[in-house]
């Protein structure tokens, strides 16, 4: 690692100590700006996680009034996003062990809803719908149907996979939100892609 | 010449790691003389390239939160939740306490011990 990036993880340390140090002291506009500065990164995850919008919304919710409760045992052994995030990948898987057992995803009613999942209508804190040019670049039916291929994937793939589709995480990132080695890393994404492609094959999706 | 199981995952898993730019100068330069004249390998290469892109524009949402109001949403909740407001004020002041009774505890049973040596305290 350069001087300079140790330098700069040094200070973006110092500053998450001293926010944190607020956070706990009782400073809310502290803790607003952190909510502000996570919360998108947070709801994406758990929206990949999950595959439904009020679920995703609610486990972000959840997640950050545990990380307000949890923040004065915050140690500092990985940094805060790391933490953040952590918590979100918990608390979504958590929701969605809880969703399976429900029968309505037992009968497989909610794959119906699934491909519905991206609707238009404006939540209390969604924004409306645009589109980017990763969604232009296929259609509504085909991204309906590669989210379902990566829902049942098993969930030791279907985590990195999710967590590698985000440009901010890279694998070392991944590998310590998951505590998993950086090779396990690498390997699950391969063998993620390769079951995918293996469906594809099989004309799965299409 | 087919490879071995375990060097074909390493060398598929290698490919994987290169799309996502996380192959390191070594091996990144090591994949491209076996990528060069390997046309299987290519292939391969162009198909995890392909899952890769539509994997990523699947997984994209088009939805955006407003972080603001969802920051507010969290604060009210948070009043509305009285263990968290005093979660963390107690746990905060738990730990100096727990550590002062265990200091206390500690200088205690040294002192017994030696006035009990010192013959001051009977058993």
């Amino acid at each position: 690692m350069t001087q300079l990036r140790q330098s700069q993880l040094r200070i973006h340390d110092a500053r998450e100590n001293h926010r944190i140090r607020l956070i706990i002291d009782g400073d809310r506009q502290a803790f607003h700006a952190l909510v502000r500065e996570y919360h998108p990164l947070a709801y994406s995850v758990a929206l990949k996680t999950l595959n439904d919008q009020q679920d995703a919304e609610e486990v972000v919710q959840d997640a950050f009034i545990k990380i307000y409760q949890l923040l004065v045992d915050f140690r500092g052994e990985a940094s805060l996003k790391t933490w953040i995030l952590r918590i979100v990948l918990h608390l979504s898987l958590n929701r969605r062990r809880d969703r399976s057992r429900s029968a309505w995803h037992r009968l497989g009613l909610h794959r119906a809803d699934t491909c519905n999942a991206e609707s238009d209508e404006v939540s209390g804190t969604t924004i409306s719908v645009y589109e980017t040019p990763e969604t232009l670049c296929i259609s509504r039916e085909d991204r309906c149907m590669l989210r379902r291929l990566v829902d049942e994937l098993p969930q030791h793939l279907r985590k990195v996979l999710v967590l590698n589709s985000f440009d901010e995480l890279s694998y070392e990132e991944i590998s310590r939100i998951l505590e998993i080695p950086l090779g396990t890393v690498s390997s699950r994404i391969y063998a993620a892609r390769r079951k995918l492609l293996n469906k594809l094959a099989n004309g799965e999706l299409f | 010449m087919t490879l071995p199981p375990r060097k074909r995952n390493r060398l598929g898993a290698n490919l994987s790691a290169n799309i996502d730019g996380e192959l390191d100068d070594e091996c990144a330069a090591e994949l491209s003389k076996e990528l060069r004249f390997d046309d299987r390998l290519q292939q391969q290469r162009c198909n995890l390239e392909q899952i890769a892109f539509l994997t990523n524009a699947a997984l994209t949402s088009s939805h955006r939160v407003d972080s603001r109001r969802s920051a507010d949403q969290i604060l009210r909740a948070i009043d509305m939740t009285p263990s968290a407001r005093t979660h963390s004020r107690i746990q905060s002041l738990l730990r100096p306490a727990v550590l002062a009774s265990v200091g206390l505890l500690v200088t205690a049973g040294l002192a017994l011990a030696g006035m009990r040596r010192g013959g001051l305290i009977r058993r």
